[in-house]
């Protein structure tokens, strides 16, 4: 066979692997250059380069930072309800593998599968018969329960890893089921709680749908603020906060691959 | 009074019957073996006397105390499963060491302990070591050390052996045996393997369908199955018909006519017509024996394959019955198919069943 046909046969795949990364990546990296232009309109930066966009984020009366905080705290807090939530029932259906948690698994991930439009419909029903559009607690309910999922399904990889018969084990050796859950089940689900944790925190992080039907003037967080000021706007302000919405989750990403990595040498 | 006491247990999952009625006594220090079929109900026994399976009916009391429905975490017994259960997480000695810091031990006495376990079970170079890096056996031992570390009364063994290869399992079983001395605690051990449960038990229970249906010695449940159950269960054992003529008390079986052989009573096994008879093919010589007082046969080779130690034959009888029988290895060099062998047996290895069972 002739030898450019083989190149063209194995550079080929290769190369429309590299052509759909860049196809997913650089409109994300894009935000990167723009967010440090020297002019005062959204643009890619003319004569050189300036971090005033990104100075602008601080100035409180912006709007940014307090966003940010809002975020950050929302972010925080319905990432931690939604680890606990989901070790607890992770957990519940790994000892007892009966039916009801296939059926309450369905339900929990459920916002997986219905589109978001939909649950933030019904969401709007539910918080306005409740009082809770708008509050703080109303957002961060919301966000848990739509990090519940992915903080789930992590949790319960690791979980399924691990012999139920190790509850029997340390109950036969006089463990209770607190001393079995501390010592015994969390030591060794301890980096899929953690990559839980990230899923959920970057979930709720850059939630927009849901977030945009329940919250109006008292609760902005980053993502509404963006929405509206992208409305009325072309402030180079927004590229930098994306830039800086980027880099969190890029270091959510890392904190959780090195969570992960870390476990490898543990587990061979 | 027995140490443990087990009376008319019972428990059913739907409509399937786990345990009908068990009954079981076991003397402080004995070695028990449950043995039987998958699905016999075994590990529900196990699991119940550890308190994880709560029976529908019956009781156990363990040393005087009714311990039915106390939670596994106070009834001091060890629990040892086919697949180790250790904890992936804590090295040997650690893995030890949890029974004793549940217990609150003070640190030196912990010590001390994990290191007289670590020597018991011959692992104390491996202390540091995680379960993932140990073989099976090792990880079994592991297991045994800290389900007896604290001092159980009782030691509860799943198929503790059943992961591990032929050569293995018998090192483990001498293990276990002298362990079981050594400590003398007593066990509880499960398993469907026959010469498991001969090697090592004081007693064997052996199990069918939810039941206990006959319990002893490892030999004396060998020379006297007392049901059809058994008899087939234990030993590749030869279950025939024979007949029965009470006129002129003989049995008719494999061709021939004999007089009543002495295991043979008719009150039990059958006045008339049709009963069930049972001999070891170790029981059955091939060729011309020697002694006088035989009851000889003929009969014709279907199979034969070599087991190892013999060759083992299947052949038929004149009157139509299969048995299994084991030659020496040089003396099956000319037999083939369709050979037929004079055989022989002694009329006193030939047991009896009763009929309705
Ligand atoms: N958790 C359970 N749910 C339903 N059926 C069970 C359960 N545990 C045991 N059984 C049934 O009870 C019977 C006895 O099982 P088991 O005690 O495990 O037998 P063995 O250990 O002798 O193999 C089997 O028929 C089994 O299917
Ligand atoms: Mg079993």
């Amino acid at each position: 066979m002739m030898p450019g046909w083989i190149l063209l046969q194995r550079l080929l795949p290769r190369i429309a692997a590299w052509l759909l990364l860049a196809f997913l990546f650089l409109p994300i990296l894009v935000v990167i250059p723009v967010s440090l232009t020297d002019r005062e309109y959204l643009s890619l930066p003319d004569q050189s380069l300036s971090l005033q966009h990104f100075a602008s984020l601080l100035n409180w009366r912006a709007g940014w930072l307090p966003s940010m905080i809002t975020s950050i705290g929302i972010a925080i807090a319905s990432s931690l309800l939604a680890t606990a939530l989901a070790a607890a029932f992770a957990i519940g259906a790994w000892v007892h593998a009966g039916r009801w948690p296939t059926a309450m698994r369905l339900i929990l991930l459920s916002p997986l599968i219905v589109p978001p439009i939909i649950y933030a419909v019904g969401m709007v029903r539910l918080w306005s018969r409740f009082n809770l559009l708008d509050t703080w607690i109303g957002v961060t309910l919301v966000h848990m329960i739509l990090s519940m999922p992915l903080a789930v399904l992590a949790i319960g990889a690791s979980l399924a890893n691990l012999d139920p018969r190790l509850v029997q084990a340390a109950r036969s050796l006089g463990a209770r089921p607190p001393i079995v859950f501390a010592k015994v089940i969390l030591p060794n689900i301890l980096p899929g709680v953690a990559a839980g944790a990230v899923f959920a925190f970057i979930t709720s992080w850059d939630e927009i749908t849901v977030t945009l039907f329940i919250t109006s003037r008292r609760i902005v967080t980053l993502p509404r603020k963006i929405w509206t000021s992208i409305a009325d706007s072309v402030d180079p302000a927004l590229a930098a906060i994306a830039a800086v919405m980027l880099l969190v989750t890029i270091v959510g990403l890392l904190i959780r691959m090195l969570v992960w990595d870390g476990r490898t040498p543990n587990r061979s | 009074m027995a140490f443990l006491d087990i009376r008319m247990l019972r428990k059913t999952y739907g409509s399937a019957v786990a345990l009908d009625g068990v009954d079981l006594t076991v003397q402080a220090g004995e070695f028990v073996t449950l043995l039987g079929p998958s699905g016999s109900g075994k590990t529900t026994l196990l699991m119940s006397i550890a308190g994880f399976t709560r029976p529908d009916e019956g009781g156990i009391v363990v040393d005087g105390h009714d311990v039915t429905f106390m939670d596994p975490e106070d009834r001091d017994f060890g629990l040892v499963f086919q697949g180790y259960a250790l904890f992936p997480h804590l090295s040997v000695a650690e893995n030890i060491a949890f029974p004793l810091k549940v217990r609150k031990w003070d640190k030196a006495r912990i010590a001390a302990k994990v290191e007289e376990m670590l020597r018991l079970v011959d692992l104390t170079d491996y202390a540091s070591r995680k379960p993932k890096q140990l073989s099976g056996g090792q990880q079994q031992r592991v297991a045994i050390a800290r389900a007896l570390a604290y001092g159980p009364r009782i030691l509860l063994l799943d198929e503790p052996l059943s992961a591990l290869d032929r050569n293995l399992r018998e090192s483990m079983q001498r293990e276990l045996k002298r362990l079981h001395q050594e400590t003398g605690v007593t066990f509880i051990f499960v398993t469907h393997d026959q010469e498991e449960a001969y090697a090592m038990s004081d007693r064997i229970a052996v199990f069918h369908a939810g039941r206990i249906v006959q319990i002893g010695a490892p030999r004396e449940i060998y020379a006297n199955p007392q049901s059809l159950f058994v008899a087939g269960f234990l030993g590749g054992n030869n279950i025939f018909k024979a007949r029965h003529a009470a006129a002129d008390g003989t049995l008719t079986f494999f061709g021939n006519a004999c007089s009543r052989p002495p295991r043979f009573n008719p009150a039990v096994h059958g006045k008339e017509g049709e009963v069930i008879g049972w001999v070891r093919p170790e029981d059955i010589a091939v060729g011309d024996p020697d002694a006088a007082a035989t009851i000889r046969f003929d009969a014709t080779v279907v199979d034969i394959s070599f087991v190892g130690s013999a060759e083992k034959l299947t052949v038929t009888t004149t009157d139509g019955q299969e048995l299994t029988l084991q030659v020496p290895m040089h003396f099956a060099v000319d037999i083939r198919p369709g050979a037929v062998l004079r055989c022989a047996v002694k009329p006193e290895a030939i047991g009896f069943l009763p009929p309705d069972i």
